[in-house]
């Protein structure tokens, strides 16, 4: 079945990876829009209202695509132990910092960079402005200006645990170094633990029991992370002249990657997977926002709010580049693989977004 | 029409909640806040805002491009 369908998607995979991440970003956008899904909303309801139904369903999409990954290496699609994320080189510097920067970030600019793309769907040109700064910025962390400062800060700081007879950075396989048992069974104990863990403190809670809109959205966000790791990894080919990656969503570096495809479409063959989902979750969104009968057209309020929005942007891009990802990228689809890494970045946007909002909070306090 | 007003429109999540919360401090228990806002995560930002904290969503309304809501201060 696996093996009949990866031959199906090899005789096209270009086309394939452009039309099926077209399809993963409208279900992606069209359920965050209907659903409110939102990381930094998470942390401001948090904040503001003891609310911790959002931050719930942002755990439960991590642990359904937990769940998700666990069926794609078991059914033979793909091995995620080969992702940029289960690297043995362990960027921890730029997994805390580029977190922590990403999660102050998005406070300012109305939320990360997936609710942005919800909210130009939605008709919002600032979080246009906002996607275009945040691909500018993460550019120049890549392999622009800002380039040589983040290399110096990986180089300076990364560990190669390999060095240490591990060989990703899996937290399975440090359990397996440092209990004994095989990788393999390392990985499945810390499957199980993590899904359980999550599954717990969710559904612990009769808030978040009783709340189907947050249950769907945190199922249907971890089984969209799962469809892209089908898709990219069917469509993964060694011996291609141009290799697909084997990834999910993500998209820092895509809202770059999407500004230098409409740039130079002719000298690029077919939109990547970053790029076809980034343009689905806006067109997902964009249908949601028409049946609410809810499109229409914003802009900045202020100079004020142009500068918080920009800022926040500037902010997203240069961290989500260090970090590798963002509240999707990392804590979802790199959170899924199970890579150490993933989950520090994790811990510090969330740790960044708390700051974050607690600032805006203390400025609206000081308002007279 | 509620004496007190909380114009919070062009303004995104968090900024409505957050500027919500400290408006209603200065309502007297018993009278409303009523707040204009265009972000359209709003309505569910209210909904939220008054089932946790305890205050009376009276009104949501929608004119143009504009949401209103009149929460009273009962909590």
């Amino acid at each position: 079945m696996i093996e009949s369908l990866r031959e199906s998607v090899l005789e096209n995979p270009g086309h394939i990876v452009m039309w099926g991440g077209l399809v993963i970003g409208m279900v992606f956008g069209f359920t965050i829009y209907r659903t409110n899904f939102c990381t930094m909303g998470s942390i401001s309801d948090i904040i503001a209202l003891s609310d911790y139904r959002r931050f719930r369903a942002w755990l439960l999409a991590a642990a359904v695509a937990v769940l998700g990954a666990w069926w794609v290496e078991t059914a033979g699609v793909t091995d995620l132990a080969n992702t940029m994320y289960m690297t043995p080189n362990l960027n921890w510097a730029g997994n805390i910092i580029g977190g922590a920067l990403f999660g102050f970030g998005m406070a300012f600019a109305g939320g990360c960079v997936s609710r942005n793309l919800v909210r130009t769907g939605g008709g919002d040109i600032r979080s246009l402005m906002v996607l275009i700064v945040t691909g500018i910025f993460g550019y120049m962390t890549i392999g622009g200006i800002l380039g040589p400062i983040r290399a110096n800060i990986e180089s300076a700081s990364a560990v190669d645990l390999s060095e240490m007879g591990l060989e990703d950075q899996g937290v399975g396989s440090m359990l397996a170094s440092v209990s004994g048992m095989d990788s393999a069974t390392g990985h499945t104990i810390m499957i199980l633990v993590i899904v359980a863990v999550i599954f717990l403190y969710c559904f612990k809670d009769q808030q978040f029991r009783q709340s189907k809109t947050h249950i769907v959205s945190g199922v249907v966000i971890g089984a969209c992370v799962t469809a892209g790791w089908v898709l990219t990894g069917l469509a993964a080919d060694e011996f291609a002249d141009v290799a697909v990656p084997v990834g999910s969503l993500t998209f820092v570096r895509p809202s770059g990657d999407a500004i230098e495809y409409l740039m130079r479409f002719t000298a690029l063959g077919f939109p990547n997977f970053g790029i076809s989902t980034l343009v689905g979750t806006i067109l997902g969104a964009f249908i949601a926002a028409k049946v609410a009968g809810r499109f229409r057209l914003a802009t900045f309020a202020d100079s004020t709010d142009t500068l918080r929005n920009l800022f926040g942007a500037m902010l997203m891009g240069i961290g989500g580049v260090m970090a590798l990802g963002c509240t999707v990228g990392q804590a979802v689809t790199g959170v899924s693989t199970l890579a150490f890494g993933s989950m520090l970045t994790f811990a510090a946007i969330v740790a960044g977004g708390f700051l974050g909002v607690n600032y805006l909070n203390r400025l609206i306090m000081a308002e007279i | 029409m509620t004496a007190h007003v909380l114009d919070a429109k062009g303004l995104n999540c968090p900024l409505p909640i957050l500027k919500a919360k400290k408006a209603l401090n200065d309502v007297p228990v018993g009278e409303s806040l009523e707040i204009l806002a265009t972000d359209p995560g709003a309505v569910a930002d209210f909904e939220a805002f008054c089932r946790q904290t305890g205050n009376e969503l009276v009104e949501t309304s929608e004119e143009g491009d504009v949401f209103r809501f009149v929460i009273k201060h009962t909590g």
